[in-house]
């Protein structure tokens, strides 16, 4: 999925905060018990009377609409969470943003063009649960890199200013090195 | 009393007579789910596969979703089994 240059280190990866998950089971956890809450407002107010074992009945559409949003939560898993994601090397940062199953778009920013990094923590819950928002900037052909809701985006930030500087540090030292060699003799 | 020229969808309905859902429906519902899931698994499982690195996550991932799926799947046939006898 991702073609790495020759000597090229995987540092990090950066996902989204587990919160994320967390919503999406809640999500789902509601859409759960709303046939159930349906069910028992029929039978509570005598609408609804179900001949043979009612609980067997229950557990049978209620295991079947269970496995729909089981399989729902692994899609989200799968491209709302585990495939978005930055990769942090020690030359480049990838962003793999997958939106949906199949759709994928990989962008990639030189850490030596790097002009600038912001992070952006708002609210109690995102300052509460350390996650926030990432944005780099870079005078490469890709401007911007944004990735919401980011968990620890300060020690990310710090990690690629790291990187970086370590990174323009050895392109000057090779600079340096190539000037300062002999003019070949002809 | 003369009936009326529509199909027996558009009568008044009594929601307070006791029914009996159909085993049949049950049983294709459960065919159905069992498709989809089946289908899902192939779309996830090339996904997982093809990604190249957290591999040991994705296993995990791999294992919860199959045999989440299968104790699901088990019991819901389980489940139309008593529900048919119970019948």
């Amino acid at each position: 999925m991702i073609n790495l240059e020759p000597n090229e280190v995987v540092v990090t990866k950066v996902r989204k905060h587990w919160i994320v998950l967390v919503g999406q089971i809640l999500l789902l956890a509601v859409i759960f018990i709303m046939p159930f809450l349906l069910y028992w407002l029929g039978t509570s107010f005598d609408f609804v009377h179900i001949q043979g074992n009612q609980s067997a009945l229950l557990t049978a559409l209620g295991g079947m609409w269970l496995l729909l949003l089981w399989i729902n939560f692994f899609v989200f898993w799968t491209g709302g969470y585990f495939f978005d994601v930055w990769v942090i090397t020690d030359h480049r940062v990838l962003y793999v943003n997958q939106k949906g199953l199949f759709h994928r778009e990989v962008s990639t920013m030189r850490l030596d063009k790097i002009q600038d990094i912001d992070v952006e923590v708002t609210g109690i819950l995102q300052s509460l649960l350390g996650l926030g928002t990432i944005r780099i900037q870079s005078a490469g052909e890709i401007e911007e890199f944004v990735f919401n809701g980011v968990a620890d985006p300060d020690g990310v930030k710090e990690t690629i200013n790291r990187l970086a500087n370590k990174q323009i540090e050895e392109s000057r030292t090779v600079r340096i090195a190539q000037d300062s060699a002999p003019p070949a003799r002809n | 009393m003369t009936p009326l020229p529509f199909p027996s969808i558009f009568s008044p309905i009594s929601l307070s007579g006791a029914f009996a859902v159909p085993v049949s429906v049950l049983w294709a519902i459960f065919w159905l789910s069992a498709a989809i899931f089946a289908v899902m698994s192939v779309i996830l499982f090339y996904h997982w596969e093809t990604f190249e690195f957290d591999k040991i996550r994705i296993r995990a991932m791999t294992l919860v979703y199959f045999i989440g799926g299968a104790a699901i799947l088990f019991v819901v046939f389980n489940a139309i089994v008593v529900y048919s006898n119970s019948l």
